[in-house]
This record gives structure tokens, sequence and C-alpha cells, in this order.
């Protein structure tokens, strides 16, 4: 047989091979590209930050809450658990939210009392709990490729980016599909698009000022910019990332009263 | 493995309308705005450190409508909370918490001045975070019911001085418990001891008595163990001993329903004080009966929370026995009968009810809404309050109104008290 010919029974046998395989090999590149964008945006190890949330509306800031966030990991769901502690305003200062999975708890020192709360319950005014918790897109979210384009980053440049297509995996995944866009080199995310079932726009978020922490170059501050109204702006600045060794215990509902922290 | 669902009509409306936009693609112009946005006030350099103290001062103002041609009369309350949380070391910490209340005017031979103690222990905790313990008064508080909880075996005589009708909040000024408590920890569960021993008979109304009568009028041992059945299912089990008086067992358990709704029950059964014989005399009557309390929360995506519960208390008066003992004992005694009711943290009737509501940010920023009704679903009589408070930097600004509705002779027509509107200012400091 000579070599063209044979190249063009390769061809035909491509062809001939079953879709679904194609889409297979393809999903497993977009679902490693997303892999790879979380452990930019997320550590590895466990680690603490002091978050702060701003809350813009009409270009305005209305309101402004700090935190301190401890999050690991968990062996047995390979997510994020995060304890989040109120330090400002001061009338919520030991203030405690518990989020693993969809398990979320809010702890009040003053009454001693540990509320089981819906995801829906927010408890800082526009900024959804789960904008401010750790959360790696990979466990939750099943990523296919959606091609290379440009796209305007935090800092208002273009860039040429991927775009992941990621629709919800697990009943844990607070979205049902989210537009991803990473940078075509080194998978830093850039912006995300997060839709609800009905398709509707709910929030476009952009990951910017990238700085070294904990062995990567990771994002520090993440731009939110509400999908019905677009006036409506939240900031989520991380900084102080630092390791910590932070038991597995710490990520219970009795375990609230206890926890001090740093 | 699901896919993108493809959008509905509606949003596929919505995501051309948003393409025209530009909120997809390239930054719109919206989304330059959204970015060149800076907070007004940058963050420091370095960790903020934990603060070890936090207290706050509360101030109110308002007039009381009473009924029996008491009139109407001024009140008015100062308060100082301080907590004091300090770390000793990696694993040592101590706590100090303490409130004090002075309010204007109080029933004859009440003090005005009344100081709770309410924390003061030391904690120890292993470094891999399976084993804690305390020593001292801690507020152990159990029960994930709103308005009342039967699996909370230490409330009785708990409040010092009721300066809120809002129960999330009366729990502010609740005095812990005097005990040695260990605690297992698990991932996904724990189980804790608490060993609370009796350290004197009697309440005391003195204005700086630590009060550990309130709080330790008997040897109690508490049992209670946590477990996390699933991330939407956690349940809690207790076995509780009261010298004197027998054991009780109970159980908890709270379940997410959907993204919107939080679901809630409550049990506890077995040996308890008859609350009628316990506030007719000292001698006490011991009985065996059931209180249970199932509710759930649901909350609307524009922060609208609605929470339902519906009561159970089998050591208090059904509608034949408040009729009976209203003939035999007349109203004082009734009146006697609803103070230990209050003092027990309990529910006076067989079968009561509660709505509670908040609203955040009720078309304003900062502004709060919160309403509740307590039913007695016996005599039909009503308790309601409401509040609106407003946030600012560090101060809360409030007004609220309370009211008791129902016939003469019924729990909430028969309280002194008819109305009250009162203003509220805070201060956190």
């Amino acid at each position: 047989m000579n070599p063209s010919r044979r190249s063009h029974l390769r061809s035909l046998a491509a062809l001939a091979l079953p879709w679904p395989r194609h889409a297979r090999a393809q999903a497993v590149d977009a679902q490693a590209l997303l892999a790879a964008s979380d452990a930019i945006r997320n550590p590895t190890r466990p680690f603490r930050a002091t978050v702060t949330v701003t809350e813009f509306e009409k270009g305005r800031q209305v309101d402004s809450t700090t935190l301190t966030s401890y999050a690991r990991t968990l062996e047995d769901s390979g997510q994020f658990a995060t304890l989040l502690r109120f330090d400002e305003p001061a009338r919520d200062a030991g203030k405690l939210m518990l989020k693993n999975g969809k398990d979320l708890w809010f702890f009040d020192p003053g009454t001693k009392s540990s509320v089981r709360i819906s995801p829906q319950q927010r408890l800082m005014g526009e900024a959804s709990n789960g904008d401010v918790v750790t959360v790696n897109f990979a466990r939750d979210y099943k990523a296919e490729d959606g091609g290379e384009e440009t796209v305007s980053d935090g800092e208002r440049k273009p860039r040429q980016a991927r775009k992941l297509l990621l629709a919800a995996a697990s009943d844990d995944a607070t979205y049902a599909a989210i537009e991803l866009w990473i940078d075509a080199g080194d998978q830093r995310p850039i912006k995300a698009r997060f839709l609800a079932d009905s398709g509707r726009l709910l929030k476009t978020a952009y990951y910017r000022r990238f700085q070294p922490h904990l062995g990567a170059q990771r994002p520090t501050e993440t731009v939110i910019i509400d999908g019905l109204n677009p006036q409506q702006v939240t900031l989520v600045r991380l900084a102080d990332i630092a390791a910590r060794n932070i038991p597995v215990t710490w990520f219970q509902r009795d375990y609230l009263p206890r926890f001090q922290g740093d | 493995m699901r896919s993108i669902r493809t959008p509905a009509r509606a949003g596929a409306l919505w995501s051309l309308l948003a393409a025209l936009l530009g909120a997809a693609g390239p930054a719109g112009a919206s989304d330059d705005d959204a970015l060149a946005l800076e907070p007004e006030a940058q963050a420091p350099a370095g960790p903020a450190a934990r603060p070890a103290l936090r207290a706050f001062a509360e101030l109110t103002a308002g007039r009381l409508g009473q009924r029996y041609g008491l009139g109407s009369e001024d009140v008015r309350r100062a308060s100082l909370d301080l907590v004091w949380d300090v770390k000793l070391g990696p694993q040592w910490r101590a706590l100090f918490s303490d409130r004090l209340d002075d309010m204007h005017p109080v029933d004859a031979g009440e003090r005005s001045t009344l100081n709770s103690l309410r924390e003061a222990f030391v904690g120890w905790q292993a470094e891999d975070g399976r084993f804690a313990a305390d020593l001292g008064r801690v507020n152990l508080r159990y029960g994930p019911a709103y308005g009342y909880n039967p699996t909370d075996y230490f409330r009785d005589g708990s409040s010092r001085a009721v300066t809120t009708a809002d129960p999330l909040a009366l729990r502010e000024n609740r005095l812990g418990t005097a005990m040695l408590r260990a605690q297992w920890l698990w991932q996904g569960g724990s189980a804790s001891l608490a060993l609370a021993p009796k350290l004197s008979a009697r309440a005391s109304r003195e204005s700086f008595s630590a009060d550990w009568g309130a709080t330790n009028h008997a040897d109690r041992v508490l049992l209670a163990v946590g477990h996390q059945a699933t991330d939407r299912v956690s349940l809690q089990g207790f076995a509780f001993h009261e010298r004197g008086v027998g054991a009780q067992l109970g159980a908890s358990g709270t379940a997410l329903l959907g993204d919107a709704t939080v679901a809630f029950v409550e049990w506890s059964g077995g040996r308890g004080q008859d609350l009628l014989a316990a506030s007719l005399g000292p001698r006490s009557r011991v009985r065996t009966r059931q209180q249970a309390v199932v509710g759930a929360t649901y909350t609307t995506s524009s922060r609208l929370s609605l929470t339902a519960e519906l009561e159970y208390n089998g050591f208090a008066l059904d509608k034949t026995d408040w009729r009976a003992a209203l003939a035999e004992h007349g109203l004082q005694a009734m009146g006697a009968y609803l103070y230990e009711v209050q003092r027990r943290q309990d529910i006076a009737s067989r079968r009561a009810a509660m709505l509670y509501v908040t609203q955040k940010d009720a078309g304003v920023k900062n502004l709060d809404l919160t309403a509740l009704v307590r039913f007695n679903l016996l005599d039909h009589s009503r308790f309601a309050w409401a509040e609106a408070r407003y946030h600012f930097a560090r101060v809360d600004l409030a007004l609220q109104w309370q009211a008791n509705l129902g016939g003469a002779l019924t729990e909430y027509g028969a309280q002194p008290g008819r109305s009250l509107v009162q203003i509220l200012a805070a201060f956190y400091f």
C-alpha cells in the first residue's frame, strides 16, 4: 500500500470513529485546562486570607465588609471548605460563616446560635456567599472547549484567551453554566460569565491584580458585575494570603462556638 | 454528564440583549466603568489582628401602654455589652462576657440595674482539632428552632434581664452555666459531655450577683452527639439528666430543601417539672412529657426570609387546664405561671406557633425590617413585634413596636403591658 493511500484510509477511519470519542478527548483536554486554572486561583495547601468585599451602586461605594477566610480541601469531597470570620463592620465582628458544599452555617457569638442557611440566603448585601469562598470549578463543572478568542481583561487590555464552557456536573454547583476565559498561554483566569438555568446572565467576573502567593501568581481581586443591573458592582479583594495548618474538624457546625482564628 | 443547557426563549432574548449591550466578549462600557472602581479606603498592610475586645452600648426610650387602668408610662433602658475573648497560647483561650442593663421603671422589689455575667471560662484544644475542653461558666446552647428550643437543656433561669421580645436577640444576655465540658471532634461529627454541678439552690435578684443559683440550681449532665449525615442534612442527639427530676432524651435535625428552604425539627421527651405546679409553690410535680418544634425558613432572592414554626410543650397547660387553673387559682396565679414560663424560656400553652420575617436592605440599603408574631393556638391570643433598623457605620438606629393581643383571660390578653413603642440606638466600639 503506498503512503498516500494509507493516509486516505486513516482519514476515512478517523471519520468513521464514533463522534463521542472525539468529544470525550476534547472534554478531557478542557477539563485539564480548567483544573490548571483552578490551581492558579486557589492554593493547594490550606490557607488563610483577608477578604475585603466592597459594594458599589451607580459608581458610589455603599458598603464594605472585611473577613478573614480559612480554607482547605477536604479529602472526601475534593472541594474546598471555607470558614469566614467577619472582622468589619464592628456590629458583625466575630460572626462566622461556614461553607462546605451545600452545608452552610451562620454563627453569631452574641446569641451562640448556629443557624443553617440556604444558598439563596445572602449575608453580605449583593455579594453571594459563593463569591467570597474558595471553589474549585473542576470538581463541580464539566468543561468543553469553546475555542480561542480575544477578550478584554480586568485591566481593560485585549488578551488572547481560550474559552471554556462549563456545565454543572454536581449538586454542589452554584450555577447552571459558566463561560470562563483563561489565558491561552498560562491558563490564568481572565473573565467568567455565570449563567442561570434559563441562560440568563447572573453576573460577570473579572480576575485581576495577579501577585505571587504560595508558589504561584494568583489573582488577588475579582470584580463582579451584576447581570441584571450592571450598576451593581462588587470588588472582592484578597490580601495576606498565608499557609495555615487548619484541621478538618474545624469545618462543621459543632466547632463554630470554639473558633478563634488568628 | 450535563451539557450546557439550551437557553429558553426568554433566556435567549436576554443573552441577545446582553450581547448587543456588549456584556459578552470584549468588555462593554458598563464593564469598563466597573473595572475603574476603587474602594474609598485601602486595606491596611499586614493581616488585621482579631480584636480581643468587642463592645457595644444600647439606649432605648419608649412609651408603654398598659391594661387594668394602669395608664401609660415612659420606659427607658441603657445597656453595656462586653466580650473579651483572648488567646492565651496556641491551644489556650479565655473568654469573659458580661452585660449590664439599667431599666426604668421596674416592678416593685425588682432591681433596675442588673449585671449578667454571661460567660467566664478557660478553654483548651488539641493541635489536631480532635479534642477540646472548657471549664467555667459556658453558654452552651443547642436547638435549630427560632422561638422555642426543647433541646436547649440549660435554658431555664438563664435570662436575668428581658430586654427585647426578639427571640434571637433575647439570647444575647443569656447566662451560661458553670460546667466542665469535654468535646471530641471528627470529620463530620462530634460528641460533647457537659457536667454542671449544683452551686446554689436559689436565684439572686441582687444587681451584681453572678447568680449561680439561676443556672446551677441542680446537678445536671448532658451528652450531645452531632452527625453530618450529608451536606444537606445534619442531626443531633441528646441524653440529659437532672438530679431530683430525671432524664430526658432529645434529637434535632436540619435539612436543606432545594436552594432556598431550610427545614428544622426538634424533640425532647422524658421527665420534667409540670409548669403550673412549679409556678404555684415549692412542691414540684415531675411528669413524663414531650416537647417538640417543627418549622422551616424560606428565603427569596430579594433577601426576604420567612420562618414559620409549630411548637408543642407537654409540660404546659392545655385549654381545659388553663380554664380550670384560672377558676381555681385566679388571674394573679396565672401571672405567676406566665412568669415561670418566661423564666424557663418555655411556651405557656400546649400548642403554639410563630412567624418570623426579615427583609434585609428593605428598599433602602442598610435598612432591615423584622417582624414576628407568636400565636397561642389554644386561646388564639397573639404577641406581635416589629422593628425597622438602619445601620450606619458604627451606629444602629431602630424603631420598635410590640403588642399583646387577645381576650381578657388569654395568655397574651391578660398581660399588663398592652403595647410598647420605643426607639433604640446601638453604638459599636
